[in-house]
């Protein structure tokens, strides 16, 4: 038993370091007295005010911060409401939210650009959820009007996607 | 006496369950001669998804940590885990590419390989098996437990003599889900130990997610396992497995030999207790068993890390209150396509469809193109036969070729790789270019950080540190045997 604490330099373990810690972390109190087995450990709080002063100083307000932060996170959101407001064309929409590509792989060319004219069930893009990747398909032969979402950008379901118009036809209306 | 054997998976599955695999290079190093010296019978560090991390989170070249673990610790088998076809990617990859990984892995200083299909179809590993067995290396497949009317104790004891014919070191059942329960451990054990005969090693592991794991190690062990995999302390139990110090404590009681050695065990745990407070990471707590809990899990399988995917799916769609019901469709869908396992990429394509059903109100009318390609076989083999009915739906009616396994396995990969990337970068970094998209991939190069190599401190001289740091204490006095301090802030 003996040659077993001798090898063992440790009396004190990092778990007891820990706890000790948390409750020099978790006290309001102003001292702490503390005794282990083989430790003794005194510990004064409070450097002068130098707790109380800490708090107010930063609270005081940084006046460039708040204002960019918001307008950041808005724009994958706000793209949607303005782009659904003046649609015109056939939609193409996200079947759930998740993650859009426009190409088969990374630095690939993507399915379809504007102005691609494409048939019905050609593939436009992919939406990846959980890593399943789901083909979006056009619904009918016409032309790429306009791509609203930027490859890998977040969507959310029904979310439009690309705009398609129907194919015109040359010469008769019929 | 009978030895039970103890494969350490504090690096592994410890940090997978309960760390989402950010554990650091710099936490591992300091323990690992400690680790090596234990006296485990081996020490699992490193799978697919830590390999992962290591690239998108914590920008550690992962090959760096291998090389120097597999430098740190020279008297202990090490394994790393490689998930089937996918290896450490998420598409399947051809046999060069995996014969290129085991062989890279095998520089690293590591000696065995542990490997599983979510099929538990073996033609999926059997080109591992083999490519192992010819460079040297311990191969140690699992078979993946699941519940379900198909998955019987002869599906298990087939699979297993399956895995003897390919000439393996070892058969371990893996319960990655908690889905296990002693009544059925009593009657799979053995009939495992049957299929593999004398001459190979059996394990063990079985995740705590549903409380149960303790007992199920208990059982595995009246019942002849030779092998158990558990964890230190902080990175035990929840959704890791149990901690090595209850397992040895039932085993020696039981009169088994373990070879662990307990200071160094201790030291180990304690460890990974500072570990935990430095880097602000949770402990493993104890899961309390319910049996009504278990049931419903049981039925649907959704592992708890998809379970928290999918709900905030539904709320992105404002269609939360809708959970119950996707559940419910999971488990329906999970029966229909042949009862996978619910372990990546299966979990997905079952609740992925489910949630599709659910709010589309029309059963597989949209589908995730992973699910097509499930049906036509990609994946490999389902335990059973997907139903006619389905199988109608997905295909619309129309005949589909099915995958043809071997000629994609044979399909040359790496020289094309190699072509684009240019001869003279190394093996290592094309296995990377393999596995991570190109963006992921120049992130990486651009925030990578050397490993830093820590100073080895001992609890005490930390104490000192920490309570230096604190800004509101003003005066500290310490008295340890000879030692005396005093420091006034």
């Amino acid at each position: 038993m003996k040659s077993d604490k001798v090898s063992l330099t440790y009396d004190l373990t990092y778990k007891d370091v820990v706890d000790i810690l948390k409750i020099i972390d978790g006290s309001t109190s102003e001292e702490l007295h503390l005794e282990l087995e083989n430790l003794k450990l005194d510990v004064i709080m409070g450097k002068g005010n130098k707790a109380a002063i800490a708090v107010p100083v930063p609270a005081a307000p940084k006046p460039q911060a708040p204002v960019q932060v918001p307008e950041k996170k808005m724009s994958a959101d706000e793209k949607k409401p303005k782009a659904e407001a003046e649609l015109s064309g056939i939609p193409i929409r996200s079947p759930l939210g998740g993650t859009f590509y426009r190409s088969p792989a990374p630095g690939e060319l993507p399915f379809a650009k504007e102005g691609d004219t494409v048939k019905a069930g050609d593939q436009l893009g992919i939406v990846e959820v959980m890593k399943l990747m789901n083909s979006i398909r056009a619904p009918q032969d016409g032309v790429i009007k306009e791509v609203l979402v930027e490859n890998e950008s977040t969507v959310a379901m029904d979310q439009v996607l690309m705009l398609m118009e129907p194919l015109p036809k040359k010469k008769s209306k019929k | 006496m009978n030895e039970l054997r103890f494969n350490e998976e504090t690096l592994r599955d410890g940090q997978q369950s309960l760390w989402a695999n950010r554990m650091t290079t710099k936490a591992m190093l300091p323990i690992a001669s400690t680790l090596d010296n234990a006296g485990f019978s081996s020490i699992n560090i490193m799978s697919g998804s830590a390999f992962e991390s290591c690239v998108l989170y914590l920008n550690e070249d992962p090959w760096e940590r291998l090389h120097l673990l597999g430098q740190l610790m020279s008297k202990t088998d090490l394994q790393i885990l490689i998930r089937g076809r996918s290896a450490f990617g998420w598409r399947r990859f051809p046999n060069d590419a995996i014969e290129l990984l085991i062989k890279c892995l095998k520089n690293t200083g590591i000696q065995g390989i542990a490997v599983f299909d979510g099929l538990n179809d073996m033609s999926n590993i059997a080109w591992h098996i083999k490519v192992a067995k010819d460079i040297g290396l311990q191969i140690h497949p699992a078979l993946v437990f699941t519940d379900s009317p198909v998955h019987t104790d002869k599906y298990y004891g087939a699979k297993a003599r399956e895995c003897v014919e390919l000439g393996v070191d070892s058969v371990t059942l893996a319960d990655a889900s908690g889905l296990l329960t002693p009544e059925r451990v009593r009657t799979l054990i053995p009939t495992l130990r049957e299929a593999l005969g004398d001459g190979k090693e059996l394990g063990f592991v079985s995740h705590d997610a549903t409380g149960l794991a303790s007992a199920n190690y208990f059982e595995a062990i009246r019942q002849g396992v030779n092998n158990v995999s558990t964890a230190s302390r902080p990175l035990a139990y929840g959704n890791s497995i149990p901690w090595t110090e209850e397992i040895i404590a039932f085993a020696r009681e039981q009169g088994y030999e373990v070879k662990v050695n307990d200071l160094m065990r201790k030291k180990i745990d304690d460890h990974f207790f500072w570990v935990a407070y430095d880097d602000k990471k949770p402990l493993g707590q104890r899961v309390p068993f319910n049996p009504i809990k278990v049931r419903k899990y049981a039925q649907h399988q959704i592992p708890g890390g998809m379970m928290s995917h999918l709900v905030s799916q539904l709320k992105n769609l404002e269609l939360e209150h809708r959970f119950p019901e996707v559940l419910e469709e999971a488990g329906r869908v999970r029966q229909e396509l042949g009862y996978p396992v619910m372990v990546t990429p299966f979990s997905q394509i079952v609740g992925v469809q489910a949630v599709f059903n659910v709010i589309e109100g029309e059963r597989y009318k949209t589908m995730p193109s992973d699910l097509l390609q499930y049906a036509r076989g990609y994946y490999g083999k389902p335990a059973a036969p997907i139903d006619p009915d389905i199988l109608d739906r997905i295909f619309e009616g129309k005949y589909e070729e099915p995958v043809d396994q071997e000629e994609f396995f044979l399909e040359p990969l790496v020289d094309k790789v190699r072509a684009k990337i240019g001869a003279y970068r190394s093996d290592e970094e094309l296995l990377l270019e393999l596995f991570f998209s190109h963006p992921t991939l120049e992130k990486f190069h651009k925030n990578k950080k050397t490993i830093e190599f820590p100073v080895t401190r001992l609890p005490l001289s930390t104490l000192i540190r920490e309570l230096s740091k604190r800004k509101d204490i003003s005066r500290v006095r310490l008295q340890k045997g000879a030692l005396r301090l005093e420091q006034i802030f």
